[in-house]
């Protein structure tokens, strides 16, 4: 690597604020480093501090409170998600997406937190996150704040995150009973890939649907003006044929490497109506 | 033939250099170490069949670490059976930059 | 500028002396001459750099050298106790698991740590575990094969 840096590893929040106050816009925040370190060899710029905030306790936190919801600090690894029984339980679109982030070996470092600042615009977390109405906790020496997920992407890998801010954990509220969500992701193989779309859909037990897609706009998105649709018609027994034709209309996919926007467009259609269909056919039983 | 009287044919043979590969004691070529040496990385073209028009080397060499910097200029021989670098002769300055020394290359 | 670091690799007490930037995996090769860890991508795509951190799966070209600090790290060279191969490198031969030999130290730790989760692993679980280790010689079934076999052997108390 040709960066030379300083790395850091503050013992609490307040520390690691010193060195962001110092040199915010030249420091990088390392938890997982599976997005980082690619980066870093990447570029013969580096920053000048590297903040590891492994070392900070609350950010190890992966817990729930029974009415109150999930808290996942920014330490907490994808695998723990993944292996996370209460998520599974609860929250099962982000279990199973935790399940198709990267590889094995990957999981073990990445960290949720860490794959929503990274802000791919295929994030594989933030579709389930985002129906799940996740909130990101951010922190700096000037104050903390909180603001819902679908407000905290504002472009290709941007955030509202500000260089002398740190996002230190993520919450999700407790879901009502009988609650199911999935999680449905094309790639190009089985194994480690990018996600040429990611659907996520939950139906509430007030017969609501939430949808959240990844990789079809230029970040993760909810799909507000098809939830409305759908919710207008819950009941509809071609619920899900109308939701795979309506997403048409919402999503704006590009063309790359991976995959034509032809194909992403016609693939979210494919996987929201297996999603839906999935949803509602376990609803009865 | 009845398959006892067969001594290879069918049946395992064991690989005699598997002991050093499942150790991680079998040395590669990317495991040597000899002291002063240098790592060298090849840029390929991204085109399969294109001219070359110009090579920019300055920025490279002034990254820090890099030693040398080696195009088809400096080869300007057959390598092996089968290789042959392009932009050969010309000098690339700005001076000429009408006339370079332009090249092919084809994979 | 230097930072130390003090860590356990493959049973033994390791200190050195690093560069913040250098990663695990250089570390080990280039400090400590473990030369079985093999650098595929340096991405953590093809995983031929995979060894046991703490008691997991991880690809050491994504984790710099000092994150490794206290830290519990056995590589390739820590599976065979006193020269004698364990019962997962003897199979992985067995079952010719191998050819080249290139991907195989990030095979057997994905394997090792995968039993020392379960010894009963089902055949997606062996999949999964190895999904991102990339072999280009053996088309898979014989490591597949020679990991399966591995976990009946060590159920019935081999090692």
């Amino acid at each position: 690597m040709l960066s030379e840096f300083e790395y850091v590893k503050p013992r609490t929040v307040e520390e690691a604020f010193t060195y962001l106050e110092r040199k915010g816009s030249r420091t990088r925040v390392l938890a997982g480093g599976t997005d980082l370190l690619v980066d870093l060899r990447r570029s013969s710029e580096g920053p000048d501090y590297l903040i590891d905030i492994k070392g900070i306790e609350e950010t190890k936190r992966l817990d729930f409170t029974l009415g109150v919801g999930l808290f996942v600090g920014a330490s907490v690894s994808v695998n723990q998600v993944a292996n996370s029984e209460i998520i599974q339980e609860k929250y099962q679109a982000l279990g199973q997406a935790a399940h198709t982030l990267g590889s094995y070996q990957v999981r073990n470092r990445a960290t949720l937190v860490g794959n929503i600042c990274n802000a791919s615009p295929g994030a594989d977390l933030a579709a389930p996150l985002l129906i799940h109405e996740a909130k990101v906790h951010i922190a700096a020496q000037t104050g903390s704040r909180t603001i819902p997920l679908t407000e905290f992407f504002t472009g290709v890998k941007t955030t509202r995150v500000a260089d002398n801010e740190l996002v230190i954990s993520i919450s999700l509220p407790d879901p009502s009973p009988g609650e199911k969500s999935i999680y449905l992701k094309q790639a190009r193989i089985k194994g480690h890939d990018l996600g040429l779309v990611g659907v996520a859909v939950r139906l509430t037990g007030h017969k609501t649907f939430l949808v959240g897609m990844s990789a079809v706009a230029p970040t993760p998105v909810r799909l507000w003006e098809l939830e409305d649709i759908l919710n207008a018609q819950p009941d509809s027994p071609d619920i899900a044929v109308i939701a795979g034709e309506a997403v048409k209309k919402f999503i704006h996919p590009i063309s790359d490497v991976r995959a034509s926007a032809e194909y992403r467009l016609h693939i979210a259609g494919v996987l929201l109506k297996r999603a839906i269909t999935l949803l509602t056919l376990t609803e009865g039983t | 033939m009845p398959e006892e009287c067969l001594q290879s044919i069918g049946k395992p043979s064991l690989r005699r250099e598997a002991r050093e590969k499942v150790t991680g004691q079998a040395r590669y070529v990317f495991d040597m170490e000899m002291p002063g040496m240098l790592y060298a990385k090849v840029l390929h073209s991204p085109y399969a069949r294109a001219e070359i028009v110009s090579i920019e080397l300055a920025e490279a060499k002034a990254l820090p670490g890099v030693k040398a910097i080696l195009t088809g200029e400096d080869l300007p021989y057959l390598l092996g059976l089968y290789m042959i670098f392009s932009a050969r002769g010309r000098s690339l300055s700005s001076s000429s930059r009408g006339d370079q020394g332009r090249g092919k290359n084809s994979y | 500028m230097k930072v130390s670091l003090n860590c356990r690799v493959n049973g033994e007490e390791v200190y050195g002396q690093i560069d913040p930037a250098s990663t695990l995996l250089g570390f080990l090769r280039h400090e400590l001459k473990l030369f079985g860890t093999k650098e595929g991508c340096g991405e953590g795509e093809c995983g031929a750099c995979t060894i046991i951190m703490n008691g997991r799966a991880v690809n050491s070209c994504l984790i710099l050298a000092v994150e490794a600090e206290n830290a519990e790290i056995t590589t390739v060279e820590g599976l065979s106790r006193g020269g004698e191969l364990s019962l997962l490198q003897r199979e992985f031969i067995k079952h010719d698991a191998l050819q080249c030999g290139f991907c195989t130290p990030g095979m057997l730790m994905s394997a090792r740590a995968l039993l020392d989760r379960t010894l009963d692993p089902t055949e997606t679980e062996i999949k999964e575990a190895i999904a991102s280790n990339l072999c280009r010689c053996t088309g898979y079934i014989p490591i597949l094969e020679a990991i399966a076999s591995t976990a009946k052997l060590e159920r019935e108390g081999g090692q």
